[in-house]
């Protein structure tokens, strides 16, 4: 069995608001296999960013604990820190806010690997970019350009190349090719299978394309406003989703033929806020499959013969 | 059948240190009343730019080299300032940005922004446009709108700002919405819902819809007519049952196949051998050239021209 390289426990981030803390992230329990891709997918809004920076230590979590390699990274703090960004890296969501405007290309690269210490002297920072930009499909003019001067998938990749230049061991991929054509998305996720195999190393995807995250992910993760409500390996959630959210969301996946439009009913009703989750189920306000027992008591995590584990009342959706 | 927009060999350039970038090399294609025009083709092939060049909100460094984009038989290129200001954007021509961040301003409330674009086409108290943005709001299905109101776009996750931002542009209530990259932070089911609310507005308003996107699903649920892209030139204008039944172009061609079929493993994906052109320097003639198997020896002289093949179906290629 491979070790655990990141673990959480009861792991919280609630933002204050007017109205009251906005559960975000709502009492997560994860753990990520060292050399493992975990896909995470869920609604827009439910947590998943939220999650992953907070695992970074971006933000502060509210509670919980989080471990690397079995230490207690919780706590941690500047310097501390510091050492941790060499070990994971995160490619940002939005590629745009995440890019410094005043800062060109080369600049935004050269900066990890200086504060790092990973090249010696200017030569070396310069071959390495040029290395970066060119696993990436990009060209060395690219490097004295500024964050508008370049296409919405050309700035992602800056973002993949920075979070590769440290040569981390876990890579979080928040929407790594939301902007890349399918050609360009497939040359950049073979890459970065490649990467994995040659350096050992762990990847987390968070993605709305269900399809991108069945080719790359080994396990999956389904989140529902700040819970994990399925997890489990990927083939067996595909062939067969079973948690009522789970199968919404697969069943309103587009598919590339004019003659075929989507198939199931999308997920109705409205999204409820997490300032103010459901005291049951989540999921029971819009739950098609709903019984009184889901708006009382919130169904937890349980484990099933085929090693996932669902959380929902009803045992005869399996 | 009318257009309502039509771009005439559209061509932008930009200054930059190591060279201009010739961005566009000829744009041409139309855009129906009423339909769902879909513009798509590879990263950095310049779809953002044409989108931009309507509305003329490019760069400073970018120079428009010629061509002529005509909307309601006006040259928009001959427009000052002002006149597209005051004329052009918002109510007639709303553009949906790539960045969600970009065109969020980060010191004002989520009320305050949508409150701007209603303004520009209606008089209301201040109860009436809180009510007005509450409804925009809740069209792109967002959570406790109320809550949201008081919100800056940092306390946003990247699909609600992204769902603010379409909000503040059908606030606009346009004539003509560019849709740039629109659901790439959406869960396909609000993907979906949003579509929807999309054909609704053409159904209600007749409103056209320029949509950017590299999501070929997405092209296949909503559009009638399809442009295909490549570096800095259309390469097929097709209708767009035609371009999934017989994409002719041998970019669109490899473009499409690359997407059918269900996918289980990686490397079931392919990929368009060979690699993005360099637009300082770009290929002579078809810039499609050295990536094409079909290449012949006038492909590398000439411009391949896009040239009628069937109904509503051109395609620019020496082969064809
Ligand atoms: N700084 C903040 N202050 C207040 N609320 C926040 C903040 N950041 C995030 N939130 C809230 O936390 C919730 C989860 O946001 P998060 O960005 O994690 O969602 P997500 O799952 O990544 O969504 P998407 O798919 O749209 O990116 C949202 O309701 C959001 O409004
Ligand atoms: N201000 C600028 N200066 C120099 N080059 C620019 C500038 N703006 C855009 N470009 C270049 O013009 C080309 C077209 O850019 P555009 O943003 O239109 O691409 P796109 O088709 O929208 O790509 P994507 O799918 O990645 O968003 C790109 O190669 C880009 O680098
Ligand atoms: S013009 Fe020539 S190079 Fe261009 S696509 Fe056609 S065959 Fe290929
Ligand atoms: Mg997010
Ligand atoms: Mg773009």
């Amino acid at each position: 069995m491979a070790n655990t390289i990141i673990e959480t426990k009861d792991l919280k981030k609630y933002f204050d608001t007017l109205k009251g803390p906005c559960k975000a992230v709502n009492k997560v329990n994860l753990r990520i296999k060292q050399g493992e891709t975990f896909g995470l997918v869920g609604e827009s809004g439910c947590g998943k960013s939220t999650l992953v920076r907070t695992i970074l230590k971006l933000i502060e979590p509210t509670s919980g604990q989080i471990f690397l390699d079995g230490v207690d990274i919780t706590d941690y703090k500047k310097k501390k820190l510091m050492a941790l960004r060499k070990k994971m890296s995160l490619v940002f969501q939005d590629p745009h806010s995440s890019l410094n405007p005043r800062m060109t290309v080369f600049d935004t690269l050269s900066r990890p690997l200086k504060i790092h210490n990973l090249t010696k002297n200017n030569e070396e920072t310069m071959i390495e970019i040029t290395k970066l930009l060119k696993l990436m499909g990009m060209q060395p003019e690219h490097m004295i350009r500024f964050p508008h001067e370049l296409s919405g998938g050309q700035k992602q990749r800056i973002g993949i190349a920075r979070a590769l230049a440290v040569k981390p061991e876990l890579i979080f991929l928040d929407e790594p090719t939301s902007a890349l054509d399918v050609s360009v998305q497939t040359k950049i996720l073979k890459l970065l299978n490649k990467t994995k195999k040659i350096r050992d190393l762990t990847y987390f995807y968070i993605s709305h394309d269900i399809n991108l995250i069945r080719v790359v992910s080994d396990r999956i993760g389904v989140m529902y406003l700040g819970q994990i409500v399925e997890i489990g390996e990927v083939d067996l959630i595909y062939n067969n989703p079973i948690h009522p959210y789970t199968k919404g969301l697969f069943a309103s996946v587009p598919e590339p033929d004019p003659d075929k439009k989507i198939k199931g009913e999308p997920l109705s009703g409205e999204v409820p806020s997490p300032v103010n989750p459901p005291m049951g189920c989540s999921f029971a306000p819009r739950c098609p499959f709903v019984e009184p027992k889901c708006r009382e008591e919130k169904p937890k995590l349980k484990l099933l013969s085929d090693g996932r584990r669902v959380a929902c009342h009803k045992d005869n959706l399996r | 059948m009318s257009e309502l927009l039509y771009i005439k060999d559209l061509k932008v350039y930009f200054n930059t240190e190591e060279g201009v970038v010739k961005a566009l090399a000829g744009v041409n294609f139309e855009i129906v009343k009423g339909s769902f025009h879909g513009l798509i083709g590879e990263t950095g092939c310049g779809k953002s730019v044409t989108g931009l060049s309507i509305l003329k909100l490019l760069d400073n460094n970018a120079l428009i080299e010629g061509g002529e984009i005509i909307y309601k038989d006006e040259n928009l290129l001959d427009k000052t300032e002002k006149q597209m200001q005051k004329d052009f954007r918002g109510n007639e021509i709303a553009m949906i940005f790539q960045d969600p961040g970009s065109s969020l301003n980060p010191v004002f409330t989520i009320q305050d922004q949508i409150q701007e674009s209603v303004k520009m086409y209606k008089k209301a108290s201040k109860q009436e446009y809180r009510n007005i943005v509450i409804e925009e709001l809740k069209k792109v299905k967002l959570p406790d709108v109320e809550g949201l109101l008081d919100k800056y776009p940092h306390q946003l996750s990247g699909g609600m700002k992204q769902r603010v931002m379409i909000a503040m542009m059908l606030a606009c209530n346009p004539n003509l919405l560019i849709a740039d990259e629109p659901t790439t932070a959406l869960d396909v089911s609000i993907q979906a819902q949003f579509l929807q609310v999309l054909k609704n507005l053409k159904d209600k308003f007749d409103m056209t819809v320029l949509y950017i996107t590299h999501d070929l699903a997405v092209v296949s649920e909503i559009c009638d007519y399809v442009s295909v892209m490549y570096a800095g030139r259309i390469v097929e204008n097709v209708p767009v049952r035609e371009l999934f039944k017989n994409p002719v172009h041998p970019y669109s061609y490899k473009l499409v196949h690359s997407v059918l079929g269900v996918k289980t493993f990686l490397e079931d994906l392919e990929e368009i051998p060979g690699s993005v052109p360099r637009l300082i320097d770009p290929p002579s003639g078809c810039r499609f050239h050295p990536r094409c198997e079909e290449a012949i020896d006038i492909c590398k002289t000439k411009v391949p021209q896009l040239k009628k093949i069937g109904k509503n179906h051109y395609v620019a290629c020496h082969r064809r």
